[in-house]
């Protein structure tokens, strides 16, 4: 009895609650008309705007290694823009050696296995604009440019082993606008070679074109 | 009906694609041809007209004029812009505090594994201010042989407001030696490794901080031929990028 008696009244209170929201809904409703203000406001988001400080690159070109030949090279690059001189630099690459000129006179059994006559390598480098500027194509367009410098150091695998390198150059950089680029690079690869006896450094220059997009 | 509340989403999100424009407060601002400080000043633009931000490199903006005029603007002018409410627009500036709430920090470093020159990559990810797990690639190139190490291991930061932030770590993984091609007999060896080590990392600015480290490794390769594991050290010395 007491239970049901309980119910009842809860039902009662229930309904008389709602019925009051129902009735205070449209005097909100008005209340927010008056207060709406007619214009849009437009937020300033600085996550919206467009930070372009990595650059990744593909570059082809030609790499002369030494005793073995000059060759195609292809390597990736991703820079990290630092500020508006100094960038960091990661990059892989890979080429294939040559017949060396014993093999080719003597015509006899090659040093190396096809497998261990393929170089690839990694190299962490830092970098610096060192002459920014501009180029005019006519009297109408204007490119950024920057003439740069960068050095660092990684591993060289050739010949069947990973050998310690460290790599410098310089390169031109062109902007076709501001989210592309294109670069020339010429470099010098420094690693020791004790695959003929001596354990000698070897210089291999490369020289790359290439192409990059910032995102 | 479907049709007009497409259109109207897309204008909406088209609207939204746009940043609000700013209002120049300072007498004038000066508009440069490149993202650098070596760039010429080409325009300026008076106080009380609006400009929109167009992209960012660096510290550098570069922003259209009302006139259609664009060029690259530093970071301290273009704070002292307008934002539509009147208010001076406050660009998020990276501190230490960013440094000591990092979550993930990402790095190389190089130094010498025994002698040997050592590169390495890692990961880091931080459960507290104190607390963090790192995953590391390592790679040493010496004359006899090159090795590959591969870890994870526990950090402990205990001051991270300090200037030069000591850390400690402590790490398990796997080495992977190969020797060099040219020797009689090379013979592969892959080996467990423990590591502990100390560090010093100082935040430089920005998303930069600097890192020096020194490792203890035992190499668990006591077996029936060898009677004691082998002892090894490391010092590196890198930068990381924290988000």
């Amino acid at each position: 009895m007491e239970t049901r008696f309980r119910r009842i009244l809860l039902t009662a209170l229930m309904l008389c609650y709602s019925s009051l929201l129902v009735a205070q809904q449209p005097a909100a409703d008005d209340d927010s008309v008056m207060i709406e203000p007619s214009i849009e406001r437009i937020e300033f988001d600085e996550a919206q705007i467009d930070t372009e400080d990595l650059e990744i690159l593909l570059m082809l070109g030609y790499l002369s290694i030494e005793d073995f030949g000059v060759n195609e090279l292809l390597q990736f690059n991703l820079n990290y823009h630092v500020n508006e001189s100094i960038f960091v630099q990661v990059s892989f690459g890979q080429s294939d050696g040559g017949e060396t000129s014993y093999e080719i006179i003597t015509q006899g059994a090659p040093l190396l296995t096809p497998s261990e006559r393929e170089l690839s390598y990694y190299n962490i480098n830092i970098g610096y604009n060192l002459l920014p500027g501009e180029a005019f194509l006519g009297d109408q367009l204007a490119h950024n440019t920057a003439f740069y410098l960068s050095a660092g150091i990684g591993v060289t695998e050739f010949a069947g082993d990973d050998r310690f390198t460290i790599n410098y150059g310089a390169g031109y950089r062109f902007l076709l606008n501001d989210a592309t680029g294109i670069y020339t690079d010429f470099r010098n690869h420094v690693f020791d070679m004790d695959t003929f006896g001596e354990n000698k450094a070897t210089n291999n220059l490369a020289f790359t074109l290439g192409i990059s997009w910032f995102f | 009906m479907v049709l007009c509340c497409l259109l109207m989403g897309m204008s909406v999100a088209g609207a939204e694609s746009e940043p609000a424009p700013l209002t120049i407060a300072d007498p004038f601002i000066e508009l440069r041809t490149g993202p650098a400080s070596s760039y010429p000043v080409f325009h300026v633009i008076d106080r009380g007209e609006q400009i929109l931000v167009l992209r960012q490199k660096t510290v550098w903006f570069k922003i259209r004029a009302s006139d259609g005029k664009e060029g690259w603007v530093n970071k301290q002018q273009l704070q002292q812009t307008l934002l539509p409410d009147g208010a001076r627009l406050q660009l998020s500036e990276l501190q230490q505090d960013a440094f000591i709430e990092r979550n993930w920090e990402i790095g190389m470093m190089t130094g010498e594994l025994e002698d040997a020159p050592v590169n390495s990559v890692y990961g880091a990810y931080n459960f507290t201010k104190n607390f963090a797990t790192e995953l590391t690639l390592s790679h040493s190139t010496g004359n006899v042989s090159s090795s590959t190490i591969y870890k994870v291991n526990l950090m402990m930061q205990p001051f991270p407001q300090w200037k030069y932030s000591p850390y400690f770590s402590m790490g398990l993984g796997n080495i992977d030696v190969d020797p060099q091609a040219t020797l009689i007999n090379p013979e592969d060896r892959s080996n467990q490794i423990g590591q502990i080590g100390f560090g010093i990392k100082r935040y430089l600015s920005r998303r930069f901080i600097l890192r020096f480290e020194f490792n203890d490794y035992v190499v668990f390769s006591a077996s029936n031929d060898r009677d004691d594991n082998e002892d090894i050290s490391e010092w590196k010395l890198g930068f990381a990028v924290f988000y």
